[in-house]
């Protein structure tokens, strides 16, 4: 009886030491299997909140050097909250940004993207909940008219604006005297007087005025916005036969090719290259193409900054134009919500500090209302000929006239860039526009 | 006391210690063959799987690398067959029209090629290029053009060169080393080249080959036939030569294997290789096996689970020895000590295992029966003895009768009428002594009346000339002796020792002495020697009817009380002889001391 008892003691021993030896063996893969619902959970439950934000951007030396500061500034508010900065190439956010919001699966996403001005009025319609509601973070008395009204839909505003895509001329002041003008006669341009100077270049430099890049409209859309017109109008109808705003840029554009004071640059690098490499003597472009610029250190000193020409022939022509910018959005059901915004609000939607750095330190044109007081933005630049740059883009992004983006920027592009084409073979302007428009209505129509 | 018993229990010829050896013998070999069988059969096992598995990476990273050589073909041709590209470089075009082409250029690769792709630069002799994917040449023109790869291009204008390059050739590459794909770039018909179409791939668009298939065993890497590392998981290695590899892999491609077991810087690998001939390349595996077998740590988790299971048996092993040879020590130890005590009674049956139940019962039945037939035996043998004792009294009486008779008619022959009725008388009581048969043994006083009224008979016989004396101490005086013990010894001496003479002593001594009853009769006779009067001991009764009665006295003797009693005669011719009678003490009761 008493040995009985003594071997079943014995056998529960040996059966829990063989157990406990079992689950050595599976240890490490239960602990991992337990770890992970209990990780779902948290995230679950706490959702708004995390401890962890991924912000994606595109631009190394721009929007993620920002986005970047931005981080740092935001480690001394918060240490808790790690952030991680993902540089990828804006085509494929767009592109995942499009998988994500059409499956309704944000897994791998971001808490925070950057998107593009002319892409956002898309997403907020096509998604409607995408995107979170940031009225309470970004105050629409803070930031300037024309970039609210880009991610503003039914009253809510859903992003921080960021950069002013303010247009202007940069131009080398060395060739420009060269071909006998002065800063004088780049200030308060018209395109006519941008083609005679243009010309003067080509005959006594025997350099370009211009780089253009044939899968690139960009000078078009600035000529357009500058009249406060655009492919669609207020109500997101296609606006193209009728549009006299871009009937005429089509016609100082083509004529810039004919007149000859242009050079064929395929694709960014390229139109960049063109401008360090001494092939051009301007570049018309979004304030933030100034970066670009400073690349080749050798042309310190030879560039100034002048406002966008305007188009003579078109009323309500100004000065003053836009080229892309960008903002934050934060996906709404990306895990993290309340952290995210809370990264933004005390960033980029207020940090005057913080705005005032990345001026000087990317040359950021803030559309933050405030951002103008900063010491930065008054410092004059010695790369241009020591031109108070930022000043002057503040002052020209307040003139910029809002306008409408709508849903379709790109989309409708690809076929005016078609267009161009054709009336750059020499196709008439008139016709070329109408078939356009009857395109343009059938993308927009496609696309609801 | 403690070891001795602990000696005990390990002696080697215990059932139980044999056991154990044996078994922890036969689980030893059994783990040290289960270990060496699973710790071989789980390396051959696993490399084995890695092995395969590997190899369907490399199918899979080929697939991929001949999808890719698809769409660069493709491309190349494109460039190649298109009348834009060739407009654009070959001739220094302005705008209008260069814009125009270089929408159409777009336009024709757009066709082709995904909108995702490698970099593809089209560059024309006169220093023209075309640069897709928002980026630029990271080399000045003219060395691009004077480089070796595109000189190679240059001499075999018909073909897609697959080269590794060690240097950044569009912007978007910063690894400093790319690996590209060119084609020289001719008139349909001629040899005349125009420019080259340059497909470059990244780092990143190598690793894109083999990501998510590498694993940290598995080292992917992409060599170029002469040994350069195109790209590797291990980004260090990237642009390394190693030669080493190369010589294997291109043995291995000779001789048509798709693994081999190597030793590569002191290491012993299995390199696993498959030859992407377009590329002129090889998708390399180096699995160092011995890493991967470390990671894993199988052998020793199996040895520490045959060890635990190894003692456990041990430790339930002895248990259960120990349970099963418990009853049988008890068995044991039970015989061992009917061999040292002599058999008991019975012994009691022993519980604890089936066996050894019936062989305890069937032991015990054993010594019940033995005690049964022992105790018949000995009650047997003394009936027997009885027997023979009575056998032996009676063979005494008509003797003594004979001789008495003899005495008595002698005294009526002499006309001693007197003495003859004394005699009579006398006969008369020792007839009553020897016939009242109730009881065997008397006292030694009794005996003395009996050996008086015997002398007395003698005395009648043979005259007044043979004095006698006898002494009995006090002590001997009331012990047991049997019937007419003495007699025939008496008899002897007045029969024989003084035969030839009328006078003599007979004297007899009767005493305790050491634990026995020591009755001595000495005559000054004529004796005889030793050796007859030995022999006359040992003398079977009946051999010789002289001396009847001493072999029977002495066969009595040793009959009723063993051989340590009996009876020894010492003489000498001339000299008398002593007869000595040596008795257990028996006092009245019957306990003998």
């Amino acid at each position: 009886m008493k040995g009985k008892r003594i071997a079943a003691a014995f056998l529960s021993l040996v059966m829990a030491a063989g157990l406990a030896a079992c689950g050595g063996g599976g240890a490490g893969s239960s602990a991992g299997s337990q770890a992970a619902p209990n990780s779902q959970a948290a995230s679950s439950s706490a959702g708004s909140t995390a401890k962890k934000l991924t912000i994606w951007a595109w631009d190394d030396t721009f929007n993620v050097k920002a986005a970047n500061e931005a981080k740092a500034a935001y480690a001394k508010i918060d240490p808790d909250v790690s952030v991680n900065v993902v540089s990828m190439a804006q085509n494929d956010i767009v592109a995942k940004l499009n998988t994500a919001f059409e499956s309704g699966n944000v897994d791998g996403m971001p808490n925070i993207v950057l998107i593009e001005d002319y892409r956002i009025q898309n997403y907020l319609k096509s998604y409607p909940d995408a995107l979170s509601d940031l009225s309470d973070v970004t105050k629409p008395e803070k930031f300037m008219a024309y970039k609210l009204k880009t991610m503003t839909q039914d009253g809510k505003v859903y992003g921080v604006p960021f950069d002013s895509g303010v247009a202007c001329v940069f131009y080398r002041t060395d060739l420009i005297q060269k071909a006998g003008y002065k800063d004088a006669d780049m200030q308060d341009l018209t395109w006519d007087k941008f083609i005679e100077i243009g010309k003067a270049v080509k005959a006594k430099t025997g350099k370009a005025m211009l780089s253009v890049d044939p899968s690139d409209l960009g000078l078009i859309r600035m000529m357009m916005q500058s009249a406060g017109k655009w492919y669609v109008d207020a109500s997101g109808k296609a606006d193209i036969a009728g549009n006299a705003a871009l009937k005429e840029a089509l016609t100082i554009y083509k004529k810039m090719q004919t007149e000859g004071i242009t050079v064929t640059a395929s694709g960014w690098d390229a139109g960049v290259a063109a401008v360090n490499g001494a092939k051009v003597a301007t570049a018309v472009n979004g304030c933030w193409y100034a970066s670009s610029i400073k690349k080749a250190s050798d042309q310190s000193g030879k560039w100034a900054v002048a406002s966008f020409p305007k188009m003579t022939n078109v009323a309500n022509s100004v000065n003053a134009t836009n080229c892309g910018g960008a903002s934050w959005y934060v996906i709404d059901k990306v895990p993290g919500k309340d952290t995210a915004k809370d990264f933004l609000s005390k960033t980029f939607a207020s940090d005057t500090a913080l705005l005032d750095s990345l001026c000087k330190d990317i040359s950021l044109v803030s559309t933050y209302q405030d951002a103008v007081s900063g010491q930065n933005v008054g410092a004059p630049d010695a790369f241009f000929s020591n031109q108070p740059i930022y000043k002057n883009w503040i002052e020209w992004t307040k003139k910029i006239p809002a306008v409408n983006y709508g849903t379709s920027t790109y989309d409708i592009e690809s076929k005016m860039t078609e267009a161009v084409q054709s009336i750059v073979k020499g196709a008439s302007v008139d016709d070329t526009l109408k078939n356009t428009q009857t395109e343009v209505e059938g993308i927009l129509s496609a696309a609801g | 006391m403690c070891l001795k018993k602990w000696l005990r229990a390990v002696h080697p010829g215990r059932l139980a210690v044999k056991i154990a050896c044996v078994v922890v013998l036969g689980v030893v070999i059994v783990s040290v063959f289960t270990l060496g069988t699973a710790s071989s059969m789980t390396k051959e096992g696993y490399v084995e799987t890695m092995s395969r598995s590997n190899q369907q990476i490399l199918t899979m990273v080929q697939a991929k690398m001949e999808a890719a050589n698809d769409q660069i073909t493709d491309v190349e041709l494109t460039i190649n067959n298109s009348w834009s590209f060739s407009q654009y470089l070959k001739f220094r075009q302005e705008n209008p029209r260069a814009f125009v082409l270089v929408y159409d250029m777009a336009k024709e690769l757009g066709a082709v090629k995904p909108a995702t792709f490698y970099d593809v630069a089209a560059v024309g002799v006169n220093g023209q290029c075309y640069v897709t994917n928002q980026t630029s040449l990271s080399v000045p023109v003219d060395e691009l053009l004077s480089s070796r790869v595109t000189q190679d291009a240059r001499s075999s204008p018909n073909r897609i060169l697959y080269r590794f390059v060690r240097k950044d050739i569009t912007r978007n590459s910063r690894e400093g080393s790319s690996f590209v794909a060119l084609k020289a770039l001719t008139y349909p018909g001629t040899r005349d080249v125009y420019g080259y179409a340059y497909v470059v791939m990244k780092q990143s668009d190598l690793r894109a080959f083999f990501d998510n298939l590498s694993n940290s065993t598995n080292n992917l890497t992409l060599l170029d036939g002469s040994g350069d590392i195109v790209s590797s998981m291990d980004r260090s290695a990237i642009g390394r030569k190693d030669e080493e590899l190369a010589r294997v892999v291109r043995d291995m491609d000779a001789k048509n294997e798709t693994s081999r077991y190597v030793i590569l810087q002191n290491k012993p690998v299995l390199v696993l290789a498959r030859a992407i001939p377009r590329w002129n390349l090889y998708a390399v595996s180096v699995f160092d096996y011995t890493r991967a077998l470390n990671e894993q740590n199988g052998s020793a988790y199996i040895l520490t689970v045959c060890l635990i299971v190894t003692a456990a048996v041990l430790a339930i092993l002895f248990f259960f020895i120990n349970q099963i040879t418990r009853p049988i020590n008890k068995l044991v130890r039970t015989m061992e000590s009917v061999t040292k005590d002599g058999l008991p009674d019975r012994i009691g049956v022993i519980r604890g295992g089936y066996e050894v139940q019936r062989l305890s019962s069937a032991f015990s039945i054993m010594i019940e029966h033995i005690n049964r037939d022992v105790h018949r035996l000995l009650s047997l043998e003394q009936e027997k003895r009885r027997m023979e004792i009575h056998t032996l009294q009676m063979q005494i009486n008509p003797h003594f009768i004979y001789n008495t008779l003899t005495s008595i008619k002698w005294l009526i022959w002499q006309g001693s009428a007197e003495k003859a009725v004394k005699g009579i008388d006398t006969f008369t009581l020792l007839l009553r002594s020897a016939i009242s048969d109730s009881q065997k043994f008397h006292p030694v006083s009794e005996e003395v009346k009996n050996l008086e009224n015997y002398i007395f008979l003698q005395k009648i016989r043979f005259g007044q000339q043979i004095q006698t004396n006898i002494c009995v101490s006090p002590a001997a005086a009331g012990c047991l002796i049997p019937k007419l013990l003495l007699q025939p010894f008496l008899e002897n001496s007045f029969f024989h020792a003084f035969a030839d003479r009328q006078q003599g002593v007979v004297s007899l001594f009767i005493d305790c002495h050491g634990g026995g009853l020591v009755c001595e009769l000495i005559d000054d006779g004529v004796g005889m020697p030793q050796g007859k009067a030995d022999a006359l001991v040992a003398a079977r009764p009946d051999d010789e009817c002289r001396s009847v009665g001493i072999p029977n006295v002495s066969a009595r003797i040793r009959l009723l009380f063993g051989e340590k009693y009996g009876v020894k005669i010492f003489s000498e011719p001339g000299h008398g002889t002593s007869v000595r009678v040596t008795l257990p003490l028996i006092r009245e009761g019957g306990n003998t001391t």
